[in-house]
């Protein structure tokens, strides 16, 4: 119940980062540096997709909320895709549906970037 | 009543195994899966403040869990030897509020909160610091 591994794919100047396994203190320092390390590339769109995450705390959702106001001051956006019901009610009891917009599909999350 | 006890030492990748630990308990005892979610989250939680705040990240500190069922009602005790932890500061967090100030922390309380009936703490003696977690759950078919 600790693994976790993401990867990367990239379609123009959109990244979609796909996580699988278990999101906590420990594995979410590794999900920090690969968002930090897009940053740094001025890759600004992200999707992030949730399909084979298994599991979220708060260590987890708070990396989102360290990034995403620089993100979206540079005209990029973090939105989610494909979220169980079961990891999304923890996004929804902490507020996450205020502030992030949540896809059923990558593709419906790239397509919103592309209609701005 | 049934009741398990151990130790765990204050490193996240210890995380994996608490959450094991309590998996195995409440399944064993036919907890729903909806309700040991709830718990192994809460949980995971209480100890992630723990090494982060009572210890600082210190990987040598002990944290002690036990956990107890009798009757459908179930609790968790979780106590640390570090920094006495003040429960009147904390501020529910506001999503807004974090988002301006790009603040990452603050919603773990707030998730224990949400996810269990009670929620207490205890500074007692020798410098142990406990949080009491309870929860009335519901058993797998309706069985106990």
């Amino acid at each position: 119940m600790n693994e976790f591994n993401l990867s990367i794919k990239t379609q123009g100047d959109i990244s979609i980062i796909k996580l699988t396994g278990y999101l906590d203190a420990h594995t979410a320092p590794k999900l920090e540096e690969a968002i930090s390390n897009l940053l740094k590339e001025s890759r600004f769109k992200i999707v992030v997709n949730f399909s084979d995450l298994n599991y979220i705390s708060s260590a987890g959702l708070g990396v989102f909320m360290g990034f995403i106001e620089n993100v979206r001051t540079n005209g990029g956006d973090i939105k989610f895709s494909s979220m169980s019901q079961k990891i999304y009610n923890i996004f929804d009891l902490i507020g996450f549906p205020l502030i992030y917009e949540f896809y059923n599909s990558d593709e419906e999350a790239i397509n919103k970037f592309k209609s701005i | 009543m049934k009741s398990i006890e151990r130790t765990f030492k204050s490193r996240t990748k210890n995380l994996k195994d608490i959450r094991e630990y309590i998996q195995n308990f409440l399944s064993s005892n036919k907890a729903s899966r909806e309700d040991i979610e709830k718990i192994i989250l809460a949980i995971d939680e209480a100890c992630t403040n723990k090494i982060k705040h009572a210890y600082k990240y210190n990987p040598d500190g002990d944290i002690l869990i036990s956990l107890e069922l009798k009757d459908e009602i179930f609790k968790a005790e979780i106590s640390d030897w570090g920094e006495k932890f003040e429960p009147e500061k904390i501020q529910i967090p506001n999503i807004q509020e974090n988002y301006k100030s790009q603040k990452k922390g603050g919603f773990g309380i707030y998730l224990m909160n949400q996810l269990m009936d009670v929620v207490e703490y205890k500074f007692l003696d020798e410098g142990e610091n406990k949080i009491i977690l309870m929860k009335k759950i519901q058993f797998v078919n309706n069985e106990k």
